[in-house]
């Protein structure tokens, strides 16, 4: 089976960055207003930043974010300004967990965890339909 | 089968680990000499000393051991009552130490760790002398050890892998602790002494710090890997040495999950290698390393690799990083003298060069390891092995993992390696210290290819 990151993938990591930006752009201004202008700087780098990353990145993120399990093999690549491409194989799984916090369950995204004994693998922000799918596929494994 | 306590060696074991609280009286003696400020006597330096002593019997009294053919069960804990139930067939490894105090009090330390995720030694047992030799093959005869250390190469090991940091962390307690000591008594008289010839008197004592540190440091490394020697015995490994704490351990073969080579410069220079293990269940405990042959020429390790892990897969063609990527290895040491040499310069009279000269030496040292290091880096894959070669620190490193227990192999790709065609590889197995073999600058689509297969 494949997976990819697609709308909701966009969706979710948007939000996310909205989450993180908005607040500080905020407390930017604040300080500017009460504490020394200053901080107008920060503040406009900030929603700049935030602005473009919020236009630009989640799409290209979704783009990068692929990968296939043959049973053996999963193999997953992410990263939009340093690449990452994962080998893992299903044997040297220990465990797997899914989460749907609040924010991934109303984007209709889920968050795949993969622990093996020299550490943890986290393939973010599938789309909730392959993420279950894959869930279920290791899960298949494990019984045969 | 009926419950036994511990040893009676338990207790002075138990009480040793904070043994410099115990000089706290003598300390204030000394110092009530030099100042007579400090009083001589003070109910504070006792108490943690009785407390010490009062938690050591109680420990003694709420601890039970029973040890069957098939399981270990070991209760224990004052507030917190722990029982651990450990099938034997799980253990991974069993190290029986006996420390000068142990020896003294005809007592052995049994360690028994297993494959889980703690952070400690999963079971520590007392026995004594007599019943862990009726319960542990100790002394052996028969067989000539597989590997013996020697003490030149030992010794080699100890000057060049000393950390002056290392030891000076591992005496911080104790300083911290004499330190306080004195308390409000000298402080007038040290800040005094500070306002008077502050620098040369910080410097006199934190170069002599240092120097105890690394004599620190030293002292402990030779300790640990005198007189070291190994056998293979069916399964499992036997390592056994040390000058003052004898350590016997057993480590089951199957569990060996990294064979690991290093080489210091200076090690290298005197072609010595050290290989460490990377084995389930032991090197938690602080203290504890996996040393199989702490330092060996090539033929010595290739001969004594042989009779103790013969079937060990190992990897020997390795992917390179690409030439044209040797600047890269030694750019962060050329920038460190470019950067530091001007800046130390700066500093008034004597220090200034001679934090300057330090600098330098430290700069060409490090550029030397890492021009090494890229002479040897590499990355390769068979059948049977996964193997890494690259430079960490001050050292150069060859790892070996057997390919079912390799876990994962990562590519990371910066935006500059995505324009030159490189790519880095991580490979990650398991390993109580969880540590990453990383290579980088090798030809992606080299490196994909070899996964590919």
């Amino acid at each position: 089976m494949t997976f990819s990151g697609n709308r909701n993938t966009e969706k979710l990591l948007r939000a996310w960055i909205l989450l993180l930006t908005l607040p500080l752009t905020g407390l930017f201004a604040a300080a500017a207003i009460g504490i020394h202008r200053a901080f107008w700087l920060p503040g406009l780098l900030t929603a700049g930043g935030g602005g473009w990353l919020t236009a630009r990145y989640p799409r290209r993120f979704a783009e990068t974010l692929k990968g296939a399990f043959d049973g053996q093999l999963l193999q997953a690549h992410m990263g939009v300004f340093v690449s990452r491409t994962v080998f893992i194989t299903r044997r040297s799984l220990r465990n797997f967990e899914l989460l749907a916090p609040p924010l991934h369950r109303r984007c209709g995204c889920r968050t795949l965890l993969l622990r093996f004994a020299g550490g943890t693998v986290v393939l973010p922000f599938l789309p909730a339909q392959q993420a279950g799918e894959l869930f279920r596929a290791f899960q298949a494994e494990e019984k045969t | 089968m009926k419950q036994t306590r511990p040893h009676a060696s338990f207790l002075p074991a138990e009480m040793s680990r904070q043994w410099y609280l115990f000089l706290l009286p003598v300390g204030r003696l000394l110092l009530h000499r030099v100042w007579s400020q400090i009083p001589p006597v003070s109910p504070a330096d006792v108490l943690p000393a009785a407390w010490i002593v009062a938690r050591a019997i109680l420990r003694f009294r709420h601890c039970r051991y029973l040890l069957c053919p098939h399981a270990l069960t070991v209760r224990q804990g004052i507030l917190l009552r722990r029982t651990l139930y450990l099938p034997l067939r799980d253990a991974a490894t069993a190290a029986c130490e006996q420390t000068p105090l142990l020896r003294l009090c005809g007592g052995m330390r049994l360690r028994i760790g297993t494959a889980g995720l703690r952070r400690k030694t999963d079971a520590s047992l007392y026995l004594s002398a007599r019943q862990a030799q009726a319960r542990l093959p100790l002394r052996r005869r028969d067989a000539s050890p597989a590997y013996r250390a020697k003490i030149w190469p030992v010794l080699l090991l100890a000057f060049s892998g000393s950390n002056a940091a290392v030891g000076l962390l591992a005496i911080a307690p104790a300083l911290h602790r004499i330190g306080s000591l004195p308390g409000r008594a000298v402080e007038p008289a040290l800040t005094a002494l500070l306002q008077a010839s502050a620098w040369p008197f910080l410097l006199r004592q934190s170069g002599r710090l240092l120097m105890l540190g690394w004599l620190y440091s030293f002292c402990r490394s030779i300790c640990r890997t005198a007189n070291l020697k190994a056998w293979q015995e069916g399964t499992h490994l036997r390592i056994s040495g040390g000058l003052f704490t004898r350590r016997t351990i057993w480590i089951n073969a199957h569990r060996i999950t990294a064979l690991e080579i290093r080489q210091t410069l200076l090690m290298r220079l005197f072609r010595l290698q050290t290989v460490v293990i990377t084995a389930a269940g032991y090197g938690r405990d602080a203290g504890t390393r996996p040393v199989l042959i702490p330092a060996a020429g090539r033929r010595q390790t290739a001969a004594a690799l042989d009779r103790l892990l013969g079937n060990f897969p190992v990897c020997r063609s390795l992917l390179r990083p690409v030439l044209r990527e040797c600047p890269r290895y030694l750019a962060a040491p050329l920038c460190l003298l470019a950067g530091g040499v001007p800046l130390t310069l700066r500093l008034p009279g004597r220090i200034g060069t001679t934090l300057c000269a330090l600098l330098c030496v430290f700069c060409l040292w490090w550029l030397a390891v890492r021009f090494s290091g890229y002479r040897t880096a590499g990355f390769g894959l068979s059948r049977r092995a996964v193997s890494v070669r690259y430079c960490r620190g001050l050292a150069l490193y060859e790892i070996h993992i057997p390919r079912e227990v390799a876990d994962a192999v990562i590519i990371t790709r910066t935006p500059r390696q995505r324009r030159l065609g490189l790519c880095g590889v991580e490979v990650r197995s398991f390993g109580e210290k969880r540590r990453r073999y990383r290579v980088p600058s090798l030809p992606y689509d080299a490196v994909r290819l070899l996964l590919s297969k």
